[in-house]
């Protein structure tokens, strides 16, 4: 199946969020183990889970833009089982991240 | 007031675990008609999580200070370190995967071929164990406040 404008948007922001959700793992540890950083996202917007949710959106819509604009070289099939597979790996990483490091921190 | 604010933020959260039920009912069904009701079902559940978490931020950001400190002076200290803690960053996640599903749902290849048909029944069983995750620890936060007050 050959890929229409739509489908790139799916692929785009599918990845995208894969991405930012492991993204936003590393922000989370980063931020409790780096005082500096947890000082200075206090300050950005008031409050450190404020700007966190702020980075998580810009990420997200950026990086979607972004991969939306590759044109996908591969079967469409293929394409979006694959990204089934990485979204699924992306929420265990994601939420392992967080969940693990207040689990043992 | 800060009661009614928490229960509505509750109360989305159900309304998009609901909604992403319906979505993931409907991509099974996998009829003509079904198919068209999954980017209303999408739709749904991207706005009711988007209300959840607004909803959901002001009240922690105005009123949890007063349960944290509650909690962790109580017998349930993991309620806020490690619950909540999870919840407030996970609840990122949920809202990614929600956010992307009518970026799918709406996409007509995606309806119209099977692994597409895999791929949204995948982001909305993952969104819904989410949702479920959220819900469970807000009931266990809220039991951390009520440990927190019997031992005054």
């Amino acid at each position: 199946m050959t890929p229409q404008i739509r489908s790139r948007y799916t692929l785009g922001f599918g990845y995208a969020a894969a991405i930012t959700a492991v993204a936003s793992g590393l922000l989370t540890i980063a931020k409790e183990k780096y005082d500096p950083l947890l000082a200075w996202m206090k300050s950005f917007a008031g409050h450190h889970w404020i700007t966190h949710g702020i980075a998580v959106v810009l990420l997200f819509v950026i990086i979607g833009l972004v991969m939306s604009a590759r044109e996908p070289k591969g079967d469409l099939e293929v394409e979006f089982r694959r990204l089934a597979i990485l979204l699924i790996a992306a929420t265990v990483i994601g939420g392992a991240l967080v969940g693990l490091f207040y689990l043992f921190d | 007031m800060k009661e009614v604010i928490l229960m509505t933020h509750v109360t989305f959260g159900v309304f998009g675990l609901l909604a992403t039920v319906w979505l993931f009912v409907e991509t099974l069904n996998g009829g003509e008609a079904a198919l068209r009701r999954v980017g209303m079902a999408s739709i749904a559940v991207a706005l009711f999580l988007w209300l959840s978490y607004v909803i959901g931020g002001y009240w922690y950001l105005n009123f949890y200070a007063a349960d944290k400190a509650l909690i962790l002076k109580g017998p349930w200290p993991f309620a806020h370190n490690l619950f909540m803690e999870t919840k407030e960053h996970l609840f990122f996640v949920l809202l990614l995967l929600g956010s992307f599903l009518p970026v799918a749902a709406l996409d007509p290849q995606v309806r119209s071929s099977r692994a597409g048909r895999s791929l949204l029944l995948v982001v909305a069983a993952l969104t819904a164990l989410l949702a479920l995750a959220m819900e469970g620890s807000g009931g266990l936060i809220g039991l951390g406040v009520k440990e927190g007050l019997l031992a005054r």
